[in-house]
Formats: C-alpha cells, structure tokens, sequence
C-alpha cells in the first residue's frame, strides 16, 4: 500500500495488538508525547513514539514476548520498503 | 446523591426491614421454621446478598466509565446498552428486593391483601430481568455485528437444546406450584403461563443469546491484548448473567416448598458467589480496557 501515510501504517500494526483500540491510543501517544496531530507524524518521530510505546505497552501487560514481537513490528516500519518486505 | 449513597441507604432500609417487618404465618408454615429460624436463615441470605449489590454496583460504574471514555466510536453504542443493561441488573438486585420486602410484611400484616402483593412482586422481578437481558442482548448483537460473525450452526443448536431442557423443567415447577403448592404467584393457570412463565423464558433466551453473541464478538475481534480484556469482561457478564438466570429459577424452586430448604440454599449461595464472581470480572476486565483508553 504506497500511498498509505506512516501513521495509518502504525495503526496497522497496533490493531493486532490493541485491535478497536489501537487507532485511539495511537492518536493519544502522538498528541500526548510528540505534541503532534497524528496526520503529522512523521519518519523521524517514529523512534521516539516506538520507545513511547514500549513503556506505555509495559503497562498494560507483563508479557514481554508481545511486548517485543509489537516493538520489532514497529520497527520495521523504519526501515525501507524493500527491506521490510524481506523481513515480513 | 451518588449511585453508592443510594445503595447504602437501601441496604440500610433492607436490613432494619427484615429485622423487624411482621413476617406472615403461612410462610413460616410452609418452611417449618419458627419466627427467630426464619429471621436467622433471611439475614445469612440478606448478608451475602449485600455484599453481591455492591459488587454490582461497583461493576456497572466502572464498565459505564469505560464506555464514556470510548464515546463517539463505532463500539460505543453496543458497550452503552449492555451497560445499561448491567445497570438494570444492579439496581434490579437492590430496589425490588427492598419493595418485596415491604410487600411481604403488607402481605403478613393484610392477609386479603397477599395475593395482590404476591403479584407486584412477581412482575417487578420479571420487569428487571427483561427490560436488563433485552440491552444486553441488543449491544451483544450489535458487537457481533461489527465483526459480521454469528453464532455457529452446533453453537446454536446446543443453545436452544439446553434451553428448552431449562424451560420445560421451569414450566413444569411452575404448574406443580400452582396446582400443588398454595399457587405463589396468586394467578390462574393460563395467566401463569402467559404472563410470567412465557415472558420469563424470553427474557432468559435473551439472556442466553446474548452471553453466546457476547463470546462470538470476544473470539473474534483483533487484538491480542484488547481480547484479553475483553474475554475477562465478557465471561463476567455471562456469569453474570447466567447466575442471575439460575438464582430466578431457584426461587422457583423455593416458591414449590421443596422440603430440602438447606439444599435449596445452598445452590442459592453458590449462584450468588457466582454472580459476584461475574461483576468482579465485569470491573476488572473493564478497568482493563479503560486503562487501554487512558494511557
């Protein structure tokens, strides 16, 4: 999906994890720690908003094996598209 | 006056009126229980029964704070009317309780006017439990929609099995009542049956229905973590409201002078710890999603 934006991407990622509410808690780590609007988030914030949501992740669960596995989902959002597709 | 406020003062007004409200000959007649044996036995039920209230309540305020914080989204109005539902069920627990209490002591004070008192009673149970199961089951719908899921083929068919067994076996207690044992619900037959038995078999199937669309909606919507809370959420109100189910059909029971009282009460303890086990998990799962909200 080219023309689909970083933060639509990011959402992406986050409903495997936080399903309904991924969107919203997206859109509340942007505004709340970047001091951002979503639609403004962009490829050099998003390491940022990743350590972001480790920690408020590791607050809603203990588990750190989805807590890892969400985290390099992001991360791979960083890289560039081909290698993603490798990764993936 | 807050929700709590509320339920402190008609725990009070419950209390001191089962300790001193005149209680009727012809119930302590057909328990076999002198005046004091009848009170012991109503407060180690009444005690409990409190306790249950306020996880009740305690449970709907904290899935009703969830459900503001997810305002305006597409789940929202699914989550308000099985909070509200939830909400029916807690004050449905309290405020009829209290009413029936007066009733019975108006009952026992007024003996022609028992059979009315009997009745008004019966129908304001009946009430909570279809105006609470109706928006539950209208949100469990909803929800279930939202993931273009419904129940399966096997789901079903075991569901209305089950309930049928359920429904035969209440109508039967019911009639043996009415012809055998004083007629508790002061009606005849075919008004029984058409206004309590058939409403309450509804309100049940909806209820049933409703905890089946409710663990469809929680199999499948995404998200690892979200699901979790969810599940806790959902197998709370199940729980909840299959206890609530089981303890109405109980009292049915009760109503037939079964002789084995302690038997009786003992199934009514264990579906009363479950339906508090139920709101406990309602407000543990819903804090859950409401710290997904939040943070």
């Amino acid at each position: 999906m080219p023309d689909e934006t970083l933060y639509n991407r990011v959402v992406r990622v986050t409903h495997v994890y936080l399903g309904p509410a991924a969107d919203r808690f997206i859109a509340r780590q942007v505004q709340n720690h970047l001091h951002k609007q979503p639609e403004e988030l962009s490829e050099k914030d998003l390491s940022r908003l990743i350590d972001w949501i480790r920690v408020t992740v590791s607050l809603l669960t203990e588990d750190s094996e989805v807590i890892e596995e969400y985290i390099d989902q992001l991360i791979l959002l960083t890289k560039p598209s081909k290698e993603r597709n490798r990764s993936m | 006056m807050s929700a709590f406020t509320w339920l402190g003062l008609l725990i009070i007004i419950y209390l001191f009126a089962n300790t001193v409200l005149p209680v009727s000959n012809q119930t302590l007649g057909q328990l076999h229980l002198s005046e004091s044996q009848y009170r012991m036995v109503l407060l180690s039920i009444i005690m409990p029964y409190c306790i249950i209230w306020v996880t009740g309540f305690y449970a709907y305020i904290t899935f009703n704070g969830y459900t503001r914080l997810i305002d305006d989204e597409r789940e929202m109005p699914a989550f308000r009317q099985i909070g509200f539902g939830l909400q029916t069920i807690a004050w449905g627990l309290a405020v009829p309780a209290v009413i029936n209490t007066f009733l019975k002591a108006l009952g026992a004070a007024h003996p022609n006017l028992q059979a009315i008192t009997g009745v008004i009673s019966a129908y304001l149970t009946l009430a909570v439990s279809l105006i609470a199961f109706t928006f539950i089951g209208l949100g469990a719908r909803y929800l279930s929609d939202l993931v273009r899921r419904r129940p399966s083929y096997l789901g079903t068919r075991l569901m209305v099995f089950g309930f049928i067994a359920i429904g035969i076996t209440y109508s039967y207690l019911t009639v043996h009542a009415q012809r055998h044992n004083g007629n508790p619900y002061h009606l005849s037959l075919f008004a029984t049956l058409a206004t309590i038995v058939v409403p309450y078999l509804y309100a049940w199937f909806l209820g049933f229905l409703a905890c089946y669309e409710l663990s469809v909606y929680a199999r499948h919507v995404k998200g690892v973590l979200y699901k979790n809370a969810l599940n806790q959420l959902g197998f709370g109100i199940s729980l909840t409201v299959i206890s609530s189910i089981f303890i109405q059909y109980i009292t049915t029971i009760y109503a037939n002078n079964l002789p084995n009282l302690a038997f009786i009460i003992f199934l009514l303890y264990i579906f009363l710890a479950l339906e508090g086990i139920g709101f406990m998990l309602i407000a543990t799962g819903a804090k859950r999603l409401k710290k997904i909200e939040e943070i």
